[in-house]
């Protein structure tokens, strides 16, 4: 609603200030210095840890430098402990299979810290692998076109929502193995079911064509980390106008003030083919 | 506490021991129209005795037994004066009329009472409706709002916008009255233009501070505006064709001499040019705002008059048939005066007030569903006024208001909406109610006091469902931990304190007097905006178990002096504390949230500053210079780390310049000069990438500033059949707004640089810039104002 609000009163700012002029220019900002950007997902997938960090940039810079000398480990409150390595490849550091402690994938109720130390200071956060409903059922609907939306055969799906209040619920979306949810990020959380065992129902917004083969991934995952992406998504929908609120930095779980996440996701899966 | 109190109770038995006094009293009106007349005087020339009309144009003065000349006089009329006898309470009428001499000496001798230092007050700037008609606006549109930022303490919160802040305050704590209503939204075309029709308005006074303590429930000011009575003598009209308006007044009596209306409307007509626009969707599209003003006055006897006024004024926007906007308020007053004595005169007055917010959304059978959100008021106020002698006098009285507060409502449009049920947020209740009583003490020609309090109060009503929060912390999301329900009419919650305020004035000399003022204001509603810009959508929300009311102390003081050339000026300077601010949480969710409590976090604000003011009112070469050096920050747990950061309308320097020259009696030539600083603004310091998402890095809240904003306006003004008796008068004005075209900036927005591809789609570049939007450059604007 506060979106079409927005594009209201861009319209209307366009026909009032007949005379308004846009233009670019260069301000002069304040700038800090570097600080480690740390982008860290590990699952209960079977596959490696993959790990990146960068750093931040003045503002105009077209660069984001990526850090490729710090030491980078995952311990589990299980005792295991993985040492990752930065590959040139994929500038990224990654679990090696096979050494001596390897833990992944994650197990449900064992808290993972990730620590890194980078140019004398160390950078580490904490998250637990949290539990997971299994997804009840999935179905496509046809609809025909519907103002904005045009007609096609839509995703519906029920889960049963845990119990106790406060999970938190992040989908992907796949068309045909491509990702649909790469720039919208498809939250829930359970603030507004009352407690305990409810249905869980979603609708996704995307179109398919008939017989498309449709992947959707439920992941539970942290209050912070709904919180961070949540965060994310209001400041890259921001336009600046004087209309919006003012603008606030994105607070993840990274320690001695370093940006960005680590989190532990539990992903389930489930395809079907649209019809 | 109960000091000032005790004070006045004392001081009026000591002069209650004075014999033998006799009071006149009566009404002075306009000879020509029989508006009452406010601020004129009467007085005893050689003497002290002197008072003014009050807005009534009702004064009383009592005097010892014996013969005086008595003199009433107004400015821009001839004085009358009369020889009594004084031995009995008398009754004198008087109706003056406008000088017909030339202008410039009107000017000269009949400002000079205004003019004298004594008569100013410390904190409170006067605006007449000839001065503000003349200065030059955008599109030509009179705008009495605008007029008032060129005040000094008063800064502007942007270009395209009705909102400012007084001495630093925010723009909800500005209290703003038509004819006694509160009005809640003063902005058309979201803050283009005001939503007073100058035609309809005969004065406003603003008060930066040193509020009566008749007045309460905002912090920082009291924005007075009086709208004309209607003449009571012959039916008259005024009226004017602009660029983006025209209005049409008229006003006559209904029972000549007794009882008299005006009728006052305006309507924009920029949705008339919308067929023409290429874009299929601006054809199909409506924009256009109206109100309407209207009042009726009708004097009952010698000692009743009873007034009954209304505003109704609406903002509609559609674009296509897809969405539809619109807002505006209502506003009714009903009020009679009434003089149980010579000495005692009461105004009890009844007042509604509404605001409204509608929207509707038309996409499809299944997405279709209109919202509203608005504020309801009604109040009953009785105040008295005691004339007890001309070195004395007592205002006292209450108010009670009853808010209802309407936070949401989604109802489905049709049958096939997919929203089956309305979803409604519960109305919220409260009552507002005051006591005051003020004291105004001449002790001799130098030394004046006025002292008084008000004690307010405020309960929260049921029905209603509040929450405790708790927070991991300050600035986190809410999660709520308890939750209250009551019933209907059950007292929540309840809040009250006093409100102490007091002024005193000495005058030096003739020319020169010094002014200083105390005082305490609250303030229980306040509207849920966390950007710079207030929005329609923007919901006002009571103080409740969650929020504490607003507390504001504020010391002032001025000096004031006056020269022979007709020069005045004056210096004042203040200071602010003020309690339970309240700022928002980083990505608070204000709309259609009925936990929207849960939002809002509190701190302390402050601000302080120097006004200068001069002021030039003899001569062919008119004008004032105004300028502000001023400070204002908030500290707020949960914001900034807690941190002090300045307001948005933190400027360090407001400078504005108004000159006006007549050149002959047919044309006369105005300019405008404004030079503030630029406007805070949080701008990113880096950026950084998270998930291919490019993100900002912000610095400290409000740390870095726009470009200053400068702009020179000039307006010229012709009068081809001025002051004709029995002919239509018609004034021409020709007016360019920012001659130079300045480009001051109106947003300064962060993204990334768009290129149009060979396939004319738009492509992202990734390349990080800022980019700023300029809104108005040299607009002219050509409006015929004519009256008959």
């Amino acid at each position: 609603m506060n979106k079409i609000f927005k594009n209201i009163l861009i319209f209307t700012t366009a026909i009032v200030a007949l005379s308004s002029c846009r233009e670019e220019v260069i301000l002069d900002l304040n700038t800090v210095g570097a600080i480690p950007v740390i982008e860290a997902n590990i699952s209960n997938d079977s596959v490696p840890f993959v790990i990146k960090i960068t750093t931040t940039a003045d503002y105009y810079s077209l660069d984001i430098p990526i850090v490729n000398d710090a030491f980078v480990t995952i311990s589990g409150s299980d005792g295991s402990l993985d040492t990752l390595i930065f590959m040139e490849s994929t500038k990224c550091y990654q679990s090696i299979p096979g050494s001596p402690k390897f833990i992944h994938p994650c197990k449900v109720g064992v808290a993972y810290t990730l620590n890194v130390t980078y140019k004398g200071k160390t950078y580490s956060a904490t998250e637990t692998c949290l539990p997971q409903n299994p997804i009840d059922s999935l179905k496509t609907i046809y609809l025909p076109k519907r103002g904005f939306f045009p007609a096609g055969y839509y995703l519906y799906e029920w889960t049963r929502e845990k119990p106790g209040k406060g999970d938190c619920y992040l989908w992907n979306l796949y068309q045909n193995d491509t990702m649909l949810t790469k720039d919208f990020y498809y939250l829930a959380d359970d603030q507004f079911l009352e407690e305990g065992g409810q249905y869980l129902s979603t609708d996704f917004q995307f179109p398919f064509r008939l017989n498309d083969s449709i992947k959707l991934e439920q992941i539970a995952i942290s209050r912070q980390f709904y919180n961070f992406l949540t965060a994310i998504q209001s400041q890259t929908g921001r336009d600046g106008s004087p209309f919006s609120a003012p603008p606030s930095n994105i607070a993840g779980n990274i320690s001695n003030g370093g940006l960005g996440y680590f989190a532990v996701r539990n992903i389930i899966r489930k395809k079907l083919v649209a019809k | 506490m109960f000091k000032p109190i005790l004070t006045a109770v004392f001081l009026l038995f000591t002069t209650l021991l004075f014999a033998q006094n006799y009071t006149i009293s009566g009404r002075i009106t306009d000879s020509k129209t029989g508006e009452d007349l406010t601020g004129a005087t009467v007085l005893i020339p050689g003497t002290n005795y002197g008072v003014a009309t009050n807005s009534y144009g009702f004064y009383s003065l009592t005097l010892p037994k014996g013969n005086y000349k008595v003199s009433f006089r107004y400015v821009g009329y001839d004085n009358i004066e009369k020889s009594i006898a004084l031995n009995k309470n008398t009754t004198i009428n008087v109706e003056l009329s406008e000088s017909s001499k030339d202008i410039d000496e009107i000017t000269i001798s009949a400002k000079a009472e205004e003019s004298k230092v004594e008569n100013k007050q410390i904190n409170v700037m006067k605006l007449d409706m000839q001065t503000v008609k003349r200065i030059p606006v955008v599109f030509g549109e009179v705008d009495i709002l605008k007029t008032v930022t060129m005040l000094p303490g008063i800064i502007s919160a942007g270009e395209g916008n009705s909102g400012f802040s007084v001495r630093g305050g925010t723009q909800d704590q500005n209290l703003i009255l038509l004819d006694e209503a509160t009005v809640y939204n003063v902005s058309h075309l979201l803050g283009f233009f005001s939503v007073f029709n100058g035609d309809a308005i005969r004065d406003l006074d603003v008060y930066k501070g040193g509020i009566p303590p008749q007045y309460g429930g905002r912090l920082s000011s009291l924005i007075d505006i009086r709208m004309k009575e209607g003449n009571n003598k012959k039916f008259a009209g005024t009226g004017g064709v602009g660029l983006l308006s025209s209005r049409l007044t008229l006003e006559g009596p209904i029972v000549k001499d007794q009882a008299s209306f005006i009728i006052s409307g305006r309507r924009s007509y920029a949705d008339v040019f919308l067929p023409l626009a290429p874009q299929e969707e601006a054809k199909n599209s409506k924009l256009y705002f109206y109100d309407f003003n209207a009042k009726i006055n009708y004097r009952l006897s010698d000692k009743d008059k009873l007034f009954i006024s209304g505003y109704f004024g609406r903002d509609k926007f559609e674009f296509t048939n897809l969405f539809g906007n619109s807002w505006g308020n209502k506003t009714a007053t009903v009020r009679w005066n009434h003089l149980f004595n010579k000495k005692l005169f009461s105004n009890q007055t009844l007042i509604f007030s509404d605001f409204d917010y509608y929207f509707k959304i038309n996409i499809s059978d299944a997405n279709s569903l209109e919202f509203t959100q608005g504020i309801t008021d009604v109040s009953y106020k009785s105040d008295f006024a005691w004339f007890y002698n001309p070195n004395n006098k007592f205002n006292f009285g209450g108010v009670i208001t009853h808010h209802t507060f309407n936070p949401g409502e989604i109802r489905p449009i049709g049958d096939g909406s997919i929203l089956t049920a309305p979803i409604i947020l519960e109305k919220r209740k409260a009552l507002e109610s005051a006591l005051y009583a003020e004291h105004e003490h001449k002790f001799n020609a130098r030394f004046k006091v006025r002292y008084g309090v008000r004690y307010s109060i405020f309960n929260n009503l049921g029905s209603a469902k509040e929450y405790q929060f708790a927070y991991d912390s300050a600035g986190a999301a809410p999660q709520v931990v308890d939750t209250f329900t009551y019933k209907k009419n059950d007292i929540i919650n309840t809040y009250g304190g006093l409100e102490p305020r007091a002024s005193a004035s000495y005058n030096l000399t003739k020319n020169d007097a010094i002014k200083v003022s105390y005082n305490r204001t609250f303030q229980y509603l306040q509207q849920a905006s966390n950007s710079s810009f207030a929005l329609p959508t923007d919901q006002w929300i009571p103080a409740n178990i969650n929020i504490k009311p607003q507390i504001s102390d504020q010391v002032a003081l001025g000096f004031f002096k006056n020269f022979d050339l007709g020069l005045e000026t004056s210096v004042e300077v203040y200071y602010k504390w003020m309690k339970n601010q309240i700022d928002f949480r980083d990505n608070a969710v204000l709309f259609l949230n009925d936990q929207v409590y849960g939002e809002l976090l509190t701190g302390k604000g402050w601000s302080y500053g120097s006004e200068f003011f001069i002021k030039k009112t003899k001569g062919k070469f008119k004008g004032f210079i105004s300028y502000t050096l001023s400070k204002s920050m908030r500290q707020i747990k949960g914001i900034n780390n807690y941190n002090p950061y300045p307001t948005n309308t933190d400027r360090r320097h407001n400078l504005t310049i108004t000159t006006n020259y007549d050149i002959s009696k047919k044309w006369d030539v105005n300019l405008n000069f404004v030079l503030a600083t630029g406007n805070p603004i949080t701008f990113p310091q880096g950026r950084w990438v998270y998930d291919g998402k490019l993100l900002s890095l912000y610095g400290p809240r409000n740390s870095q500033r726009f470009p200053a904003y400068h702009r020179m306006d000039a307006g010229v003004n012709y009068y081809p059949t001025m002051r004709k008796k029995g002919k239509v008068e018609s004034t021409w004005n020709f007016s360019l707004y920012n001659v130079y075209g300045r480009k001051n900036p109106y947003t300064i927005t962060t993204g990334t640089r768009k290129t149009t591809s060979a396939d004319g789609s738009q492509v992202d570049t990734g390349i990080p810039i800022t980019e700023q939007v300029a809104l108005f450059r040299w607009i002219p604007s050509v409006t015929w104002n004519f009256k008959f």
